[in-house]
């Protein structure tokens, strides 16, 4: 199924919120402006905002107010990725130039505390403190997760656990909380909001890990940069430490590090990781994710959404790129 | 309160926003952050003039200054290339701050301080951008971006909590003493960015002095017309005269 299928239904609110990140992103500044439509454009598959409205229909939904809880979330994704792009020095994201190649390190970092302020701006529009307790926090741990992804690049010998904690903190913790706070926004009972924030995690956790087996068994085109870029920066993911014991992964691992690795190599390397058992290895676990994902919605009172919400999981567990 | 007391709560103040934004993993790259002291005196200016003054005020306080040291943060990313792992870990480290004033506000569900301090970084970023984009032209507009830079945390502080009467003082200090240190580290060939560009531009070292004067008067004036105690006055007098003043930590290109 496509993903604009599975959107549907929210085609009108999912409107609502592209025009609402415009204008939360509008500013006196030209270079702003440009860097800020540059980064809508580029689009994204919108997922957090849609894991907002889906989880609020749950509860009492009103776009208008859960358009302040949607937008925000994808801004604090967006200006974490415009971050992101300095500390990798990332030329290319989604096929298009990113905001430091563009412009240069420091707009981006300007254009990110811009996004970051405007998301916060805009959430203000919620006075519900337990919405911004739990946007704060995921902010923090985001940060936590990208200290710890720094201190562990190029450590091949780092076990399974540490990985998870990393890809809680980077990706699972901001799902998590979309699908919290759309809930909390909506007035969902606690009990159903928890297990909306536990879906969200274990969704995330599954992401992120077909996320990291895409980087190698995609293409360079449907990837929009180098497959393989998150070994080449050194970020040691779930494939990569199935391999570790592998001598031959370990040479390019440490051919990466001194920068001694020619594009055929790089090639070969890709090569080396699709045809390992560690993908599916990898994919068993996304797998395992996605199921606990799954259980969460069986307890879930019996709503329409519920299909959707199953239907939305296992787009992303079964993702090609 | 005389000098000592207010050094000391300048001390506590210090302490406290260190103890918010602690992180040993940064720490051991980054190490401490800059504060910004004279940022630091000013925020605290209304307590030091007896206005009243709450725990929320104080923590409402801390959270405007970690935002200037988040943003501080970031200047210290150089300008192109690929960056080393330490001023990867500054970018993180920015960031980090950020996420930490906001979770001290929103534990207080403290909106109006959100949305005041969200405006402060917005109002900053852009005259932070203009700098690059060749929109400013005039020596006004340049110490316009100059004093926003500075003292926009500041400001949105007072205007919070209705301190706006101090609000010209602080604002016009700030931008005296950073103009000042710039001026300074120029003679050196240590001034920031801002400065760099504002030289580009055409707007010569002698006209900067001739404002900077021209700023210190003003600032005199100001000062002496206002319902600030005496004692706070003579201090804040000191301050912004010539050659008795610390240099402001100015964020030099890495």
């Amino acid at each position: 199924m496509k993903l604009a299928l599975l959107y549907a239904e929210f085609k009108s609110d999912i409107d609502v919120i592209e025009k609402e990140l415009v204008q939360a992103l509008n500013s006196s500044s030209h270079m702003l402006n440009d860097a800020s439509v540059h980064l809508v454009q580029a689009g994204g598959k919108r997922i957090r905002p849609v894991f907002v409205l889906l989880c609020a229909k749950f509860g009492q939904y009103d776009i208008e107010r859960l358009k302040h809880v949607a937008v925000p979330l994808e801004l604090v994704h967006m200006a974490s990725l415009v971050h992101d792009d300095v500390i990798d020095d990332s030329n290319m994201r989604r096929g298009q130039h990113t905001v430091k190649a563009q412009w240069n390190n420091r707009v981006a970092m300007y254009t990110g505390d811009f996004i970051f302020a405007r998301a916060l701006q805009s959430l203000a529009h919620i006075e519900q403190p337990i919405i911004h307790q739990v946007l704060a926090h995921t902010m923090v741990e985001l940060c936590n997760g990208e200290v710890i992804q720094i201190e562990d690049k190029f450590q091949l010998n780092q076990n399974i656990k540490t990985y998870f904690r990393r890809i809680k903190r980077k990706t699972a913790l901001l799902i998590e909380s979309s699908c919290y706070m759309g809930a909390l926004a909506a007035g969902v009972s606690q009990k159903d909001a928890m297990h909306l924030k536990r879906f969200g995690y274990f969704v995330g956790m599954s992401y992120q890990i077909i996320d990291d087996i895409l980087d190698f068994t995609a293409t360079d085109k449907e990837l929009g940069k180098p497959a393989g870029s998150d070994l080449l920066n050194g970020n040691i993911t779930l494939p990569v430490i199935y391999m570790q014991n592998d001598p031959r992964i370990q040479a390019y691992v440490e051919q990466i590090q001194t920068g001694q690795l020619t594009e055929q190599e790089r090639q070969h390397m890709l090569t080396l990781v699709r045809n390992s058992e560690a993908i599916a290895k990898a994919s068993a676990i996304s797998e395992r994710y996605l199921q606990k994902a799954l259980h969460e919605i069986d307890q879930l009172p019996k709503h329409p959404m519920r299909k959707k919400l199953r239907d939305i999981a296992r787009f992303i567990g079964k993702r090609d790129f | 309160m005389n000098e000592t007391s207010i050094q000391q709560a300048i001390d506590k103040f210090k302490q406290t926003i260190y103890s918010y934004i602690h992180h040993p993993s940064l720490l051991s790259y980054t190490g401490k952050p800059v504060l910004n002291e004279n940022q630091l005196f000013y925020l605290l200016l209304p307590f030091f003039n007896e206005e009243q003054w709450t725990e929320e005020h104080f923590e409402s306080a801390v959270t405007a200054a970690i935002v200037s040291t988040a943003l501080y943060e970031h200047e210290k990313i150089s300008e192109q290339g690929g960056i080393s792992i330490t001023q990867q870990v500054v970018v993180l480290a920015g960031d980090f701050y950020s996420g930490r004033y906001y979770e001290v506000l929103a534990h207080q569900g403290n909106f109006s301080m959100i949305r005041a301090l969200s405006e402060a970084i917005v109002k900053r970023c852009e005259q932070q951008i203009q700098v690059y984009e060749g929109q400013l032209t005039t020596c006004n507009e340049w110490l316009h971006a100059m004093m926003t830079v500075e003292s926009e945390h500041v400001t949105q502080f007072y205007n919070n909590y209705q301190f706006t009467q101090y609000r010209e003082i602080a604002e016009q200090s700030l931008l005296y003493l950073r103009l000042q240190s710039e001026l300074r580290a120029h003679e050196t060939n240590e001034a920031s960015l801002l400065l760099m560009r504002m030289l580009e531009q055409g707007i010569t070292i002698a006209a900067l002095e001739q404002q900077l004067q021209e700023l210190g008067n003003r600032i005199a004036t100001d000062i002496a017309s206002s319902s600030i105690r005496p004692m706070l006055k003579k201090l804040l007098a000191a301050r912004i005269e010539q050659n008795k003043v610390a240099l402001t930590p100015l964020m030099k290109e890495v």
